[in-house]
């Protein structure tokens, strides 16, 4: 292998664990999706020959070469992904969106036939996004749940806020107005900014499922790869890190005693209000360069 | 589903307080636009497959912690686990993994040999008796020119599956359908199944008076696999709608044939079963696979059967009915139906795109599945949530 060019015994091997016979998909059209898959996988690095073939190897092959198959619409591979993956597709459309499920996996169904066309006017089959780091599987369900989010997400952009009169207003504080409500909301603020900003990444995710997705802890686990009484045991002491250094940073930032903490915290809890912790869970110190972040 | 234990603050109390702030003030979270700065659908892929390198996992993470759009996108893919099969654990490795279907069909010998009302003693298939099945399947079955040949038993498939089978017997008192039954049609999108299907002996309504001595055992018999369901269900089920007494000729043609469908029948891990009755606890509610792709049920005893509403095309394997108006029915392509109405099957998700081979149901909202690889699935709230279960 030299200037990412796979050498032809590296391609027989490939060639041959991903089954791509069974398609009758030719080796130099295994050979351009491996070479596509590594160039986007090192972009801007120049691995070693051992670091790329590495990554080769770890790749699911029998996915790509189903999905290269399908891309140059072999019949075989059509037949083996109608018969396997189609029916899959469509159930995770159903499971994703409900109702809306199948039109969105016609949708998806639509451009991996190729039915869609591209810039220049030809037709290219969606399948040729497919890289195979991840199972051809779990990227179709991927792609589902991105379209799914995105189209919920642009809904509720152009859907009007609901009138104070209505139900679904949000409602405004019971209590008559704290007047030091605003000084308790800069100092939980300042406080949870520094503590969040301390955390580790998988600490931060685990925080937000939890509380902003409302993940399960077994939910998490899935995510995360852990336990759920793992995931369970971190959050636990996350919390309460959180909470020490929220009481650190109100005492000794806003010289608030014991008593004043409590009444700032219950003062925040019943109306949390401009508080957005979206800003202070995002640490990436790349955030807003405009780099593509693909890995 | 619960979210589990709430954790608790530094002094291991509940802080509802705090909890409330961190509630709501993430829930409440201005949804960010993640836009170019998002990992790309292959990357979240495999980061929800756990392939990325350890680097590129911390990347996506410390981003998805941040992003409300992949913490969304991520909370659909976990909680519609489709494909989410769980990581193989070790009793499914090569090695052992025969034991599953060994088991299962010991399992199901046991409880043939144990149940009572049994008249005699369980007629083992011998390689003698397979010889007449062949020959009186042959007789059901369109001209060899038309079908494939027997298969022959795989090397390394479980002897009990194939080789000793209880025969069902006209000891019994059970009529047989007429040898010359009509052979099936399967779904021409999978032409491998319909080869097999062709030929199979067709379902008939039961005679009302013939189903008694097999009543007790279909009932319990609950489906554990296509194999006890046939041997079980199967002479209520092929009972001469008619009522008339078959001529001995005519019997012995039918058993045989019958015998050859057993065969297929048991052959689930091959991926050729033939097609299943499910008997409920209620005897008077019966159900009844039809083709292999349509469900039939009859409310009183057999006498008369009416179609079942599926909700997607299936090619089922096998059924079980726990209560009357509720019935499971499972097959390839992780197929798995549940009616609680008794009129139409609702399709669930299931983690699983294997074939499902067996289902049991302990009550009307429990179900547990096993798959042709061994796998066994459970779900006790009618299939809002699976779990592997230990087999």
């Amino acid at each position: 292998m030299s200037d990412g060019r796979l050498d032809d015994a590296a391609l027989e091997r490939l060639h041959r664990r991903a089954r791509a016979h069974r398609w009758g998909l030719a080796p130099e059209r295994l050979r351009r999706a491996l070479e596509a898959s590594a160039a986007r996988a090192f972009a801007g690095t120049a691995p070693t020959d051992a670091d790329r073939t590495k990554y080769l190897e770890s790749l699911h092959l029998e996915d790509l070469a189903l999905a290269c198959a399908c891309a140059e619409g072999l019949d075989p591979a059509w037949e083996h992904f109608v018969r396997e993956y189609r029916p899959q597709l469509y159930r995770a459309g159903t499971a994703i969106a409900g109702d809306a499920g199948r039109e969105l996996a016609d949708s998806l169904y639509a451009e991996l036939f190729g039915l869609t066309t591209d810039a220049a006017g030809g037709r290219r089959s969606h399948f040729t996004y497919f890289h195979g780091r991840s199972s051809l599987l779990t990227w179709l369900r991927t792609v589902l749940s991105q379209r799914h989010v995105d189209r919920v997400r642009a809904t509720r952009r152009i859907d009007p806020l609901p009138a104070d009169e209505t139900p679904g207003a949000l409602p405004a504080a019971s209590h008559a107005p704290d007047p030091a409500r605003g000084r308790y909301v800069a100092l939980v603020r300042g406080a949870l900014i520094a503590a969040i900003a301390r955390l580790a990444a998988r600490d931060r995710l685990r925080l937000s499922c939890y509380y902003a997705q409302n993940l399960t802890l077994a939910e998490i686990g899935r995510l995360t790869g852990e336990h759920e009484a793992t995931v369970s045991r971190h959050l636990t002491r996350t919390r309460r890190s959180l909470r020490e250094a929220m009481d650190r940073h109100l005492r000794d930032e806003g010289g608030l005693t014991p008593d004043e903490i409590s009444a700032c915290v219950a003062s925040v809890a019943a109306d949390a209000g401009p508080l957005d912790l979206a800003d202070l869970l995002s640490t990436d110190p790349r955030k807003g360069d405009g780099r593509d972040r693909s890995v | 589903m619960t979210r589990g234990p709430v954790p608790h603050d530094h002094d291991d109390r509940p802080d509802a307080a705090f909890d409330a702030v961190l509630r709501r003030t993430l829930a409440g979270a201005t949804p960010r636009v993640g836009g170019g700065d998002c990992p790309d659908d292959e990357t979240l892929g495999a980061w929800f497959d756990r392939t990325l390198p350890t680097a590129a996992t911390q990347e996506v993470e410390a981003h998805v912690a941040g992003c409300a759009r992949c913490q969304a996108i991520a909370t659909v893919f976990v909680r519609t686990a489709v494909a989410a099969d769980p990581a193989p654990r070790f009793w499914f490795s090569w090695r052992v993994r025969w034991l599953v279907p060994a088991a299962a069909v010991a399992a199901a010998l046991l409880l043939w040999i144990a149940l009572p009302g049994r008249p005699d003693a369980p007629v083992l298939e011998t390689v003698t008796s397979r010889a007449e099945r062949a020959a009186g399947s042959a007789l059901a079955e369109p001209p060899a020119s038309a079908r494939p040949p027997e298969p022959i038993p795989a090397p390394d498939a479980p002897v009990g599956a194939r080789d000793t089978l209880p025969a069902v017997t006209a000891s019994e008192g059970v009529e047989r359908a007429p040898a010359s039954f009509p052979g099936a049609s399967a779904p021409p999108a999978m032409p491998a199944a319909a080869e097999r299907a062709d030929g199979l002996p067709k379902a008939a309504a039961p005679a009302p008076g013939a189903v008694a001595p097999s009543e007790n055992r279909a009932a319990r018999a609950e489906l554990a696999s296509p194999t006890a369901t046939r041997a079980a269900g199967a002479p209520a089920a092929l009972a001469n709608p008619a009522g008339s007494v078959p001529t001995p000729g005519a019997s012995a043609g039918a058993l045989s044939a019958e015998r050859g469908a057993v065969a297929r029948s048991a052959a689930a891990a091959d991926a050729a079963p033939g097609d299943a009755i499910v008997s409920a606890d209620t005897p008077a509610s019966r159900w009844r696979i039809v083709d292999r792709r349509r469900v039939e049920r009859s409310t009183d005893g057999g006498r008369s059967w009416q179609p079942a509403a599926l909700a997607a095309p299936a090619d089922l394997i096998a059924g079980a009915s726990p209560a009357a108006g509720v019935c499971w029915v499972v097959g390839r392509g992780g197929l798995v139906f549940v009616t609680t109405d008794g009129l139409t099957f609702r399709r669930l998700t299931v983690p699983t795109s294997a074939d499902v081979t067996a289902v049991r149901a302990p009550d009307a909202r429990t179900a547990v599945v096993t798959t042709a690889d061994g796998r066994t699935f459970r779900t006790a709230d009618l299939g809002i949530t699976w779990s592997a279960a230990v087999p």
